[in-house]
């Protein structure tokens, strides 16, 4: 050993916790290698976090982090996803039925709410954690919508409700035109009765009032007919909403049915939803003989 | 007075030559016509009953001597070129009537009973032939061309008369059997002349591609076929091949709405009817699902399968297309699966 004037240190040049730990890791992607090989993924799952493999399947909480190791792999997470994708997505074929995935780039899933026509896209979903990331606004919508319907309710009943409602109305508006025509006709012969009238000494107040009353019944008449008159573009505005609305209710009630066709309520289906590491990897383990 | 101061005369043996052989001519038109009458109602070749049907729809058998007061006209000879050949083909769906007071024919047809009867209806444009027509709707079913061998179906009336005028009071299964006697009539021109026969509407085939009249549909009209098919408890899928929209009914029918580009690179919708025996064509599928007929319906202008343009013209499009009407459109929830 010699002495080097520009470096004071303790530790021996080669030091066999350094080569220990390179031989960590060197085990680590060879297990990592192996488990692809085989298609283990059950053991791919638990090098990939350890620490939490051991807390969720062998309630072991007291183990150290030791996620550095799998550290080496996180620029190989879209290929161990895809890879891990295959099948995961067999088995949830099974246990949720009713989801669909794309794959948008290399390991990346998105999750589409059944096969009917214009399915709602609902999250994403997280290979490598075991999650469902349900898109927020889509997924209160479905959560709305179920709790609605205890009452016998649609999620968009209401503004529907309110929308037939203005277009009858307008039909209404539309329906009158003729009626509309006789009434102002005969306010203005009243008009021009009022008009024409002498007024006598004392009726001349009289006669100003009803003038401006019958002014402004003419004034009402005309507005209904300028509304009328902009009521079938009204309508078809409005009949678009109301189709929209009512794609809506029937995409949220073919989800709520899904739901409780797998599931029963839709509590159960939260509650699965939220426990799929822990299921999956236990189907894994189960399943693995099998396999082997 | 001496014989040659009489006007001049004619030998009295050539003085009505011409007045004979003018009777004679006619005699002889008017037997040609028996035996062309006999031809048609007596044969049983095919060919001989539309050579028979070809001259008598052209043969006029008045000449300036002989005179025949109660003759049957030109479309009465097309009805009984059609019940015959239907005969020939062992098909006797149904009734030929007969005027008791003049000469005329009509048909009424197995299915629609007395509900509908038909004739044929001269064609008076340049196009020549006839229309297979009800009567009392005036609605032509199809138009037959014997000369040209054509026959094609006519989707709008099709639909108008035994979609929406017959709905009500005639059974889908029997609207099918009274089309079925005009589709085997097809099928046998068809089979024993090589005539072209555009079913149209009618067609079949799993392969044919029903095109909608606009080209290009607006996705609006495909959420309300969704929203409807719910009613059914249809749920309407995405189409498993290409762009579009898949509906499986009961009985292993399949209905697919497809997009697809054209040569002019323009997209265009079609649709196509799949069954296993393909016995089944979009008209059927409009006979028995009623919210497929309502769909079709309300937005017909749009969705309107086309038929020849030259014999039927170009429909106009809706008079009243500003007429808009207020429509509810409401999911059914029912609690059971």
């Amino acid at each position: 050993m010699t002495t080097n004037e520009y470096l004071a240190t303790q530790g021996p040049i080669v030091h066999p916790i350094l080569l220990e730990k390179l031989d960590d890791k060197l085990n680590y992607l060879t297990a990592v290698k192996t488990a692809i090989q085989e298609h283990d993924d059950r053991l791919l799952y638990s090098l990939l976090d350890q620490k939490r493999y051991q807390e969720v399947v062998e309630n072991r909480i007291d183990n150290p982090d030791d996620n550095q190791l799998s550290a080496m792999v996180i620029n190989l997470r879209a290929e161990l996803s895809h890879f891990l994708a295959q099948e995961l997505i067999t088995y949830l074929a099974k246990a949720f039925p009713f989801f669909y995935y794309k794959e948008i780039v290399n390991g990346e899933y998105e999750i589409y709410f059944g096969n009917w026509w214009d399915r709602r896209r609902f999250g994403t979903l997280n290979v490598l954690e075991l999650a469902f990331e349900f898109d927020d606004v889509e997924y209160s919508k479905l959560e709305k919508s179920v709790e609605l319907s205890k009452n016998g309710i649609r999620f968009n009943s209401d503004n529907i409700a309110i929308l037939t409602d203005e277009n009858e109305k307008l039909q209404k508006l539309i329906d009158t035109q003729a009626q509309r025509e006789s009434a102002k006709e005969q306010l203005r012969v009243e008009l021009d009765e009022t008009n024409n009238m002498r007024t006598g000494l004392f009726n001349g107040t009289k006669a100003r009032e009803q003038r401006e009353e019958l002014v402004e019944q003419l004034a009402q008449l005309q507005a209904d007919d300028e509304k009328a008159g902009q009521a079938h573009q009204k309508i078809q505005v409005n009949n678009d909403k109301i189709l929209a609305l009512s794609k809506e209710d029937t995409i949220l009630m073919y989800e709520q049915k899904s739901i409780e066709q797998q599931f029963q309520t839709f509590t159960v289906f939260e509650q699965q939803a939220q426990a799929l590491y822990q299921s999956y990897i236990t189907f894994l383990i189960n399943n693995t003989g099998e396999e082997a | 007075m001496t014989v040659s101061d009489l006007p001049v005369g004619v030998l009295p043996s050539k003085s009505l030559i011409g007045y004979n052989d003018e009777l004679k001519a006619g005699l002889a038109n008017g037997y040609q016509f028996t035996e062309l009458v006999d031809q048609l109602l007596l044969t049983n070749d095919a060919n001989q009953l539309l050579t028979a049907v070809l001259q008598l729809i052209n043969f006029d058998l008045n000449t300036k001597q002989v005179q025949f007061p109660n003759q049957y006209q030109k479309n009465d000879w097309y009805l009984l070129f059609m019940t015959r050949l239907l005969e020939l083909h062992q098909n006797s769906n149904f009734s030929l009537a007969s005027a008791t007071d003049h000469q005329e024919l009509g048909l009424f047809l197995a299915g629609s009973g007395v509900r509908a009867r038909f004739q044929f209806e001269l064609d008076t444009s340049y196009n020549g032939g006839a229309f297979f027509t009800e009567i009392e709707t005036k609605r032509r079913l199809f138009y037959l061309n014997l000369a040209k061998k054509e026959l094609f179906f006519n989707s709008h009336d099709l639909v108008e008369l035994f979609g929406t005028e017959l709905r009500a009071i005639i059974s889908a299964d029997a609207r099918m059997t009274a089309i079925h006697v005009m589709m085997d009539f097809a099928a046998a021109l068809s089979s024993d002349f090589a005539f072209t026969v555009d079913y149209n509407i009618l067609t079949v085939a799993n392969t044919y591609q029903f095109e909608f009249k606009e080209a290009n549909l607006a996705p609006e009209l495909l959420d309300k076929l969704f929203v409807l098919s719910a009613k059914d408890e249809i749920i309407m899928q995405n189409a498993t091949d290409g762009y579009g929209a898949k509906l499986a009914l009961p009985g292993n029918i399949i209905v697919n709405l497809l997009q697809n580009i054209g040569n002019d690179n323009q997209p265009f919708w079609y649709l196509t009817v799949i069954d296993a025996n393909e016995r089944q064509s979009w008209f059927d599928v409009l006979m028995n699902y009623d919210f497929i007929y309502q769909w079709y319906q309300t937005d017909l202008a749009s969705l309107e399968i086309q038929a020849n343009q030259r014999v039927f013209g170009a429909k106009p499009n809706h008079v009243e297309a500003n007429r808009v009407q207020v429509e509810v459109l409401q999911p059914h929830y029912s609690e059971e699966g």
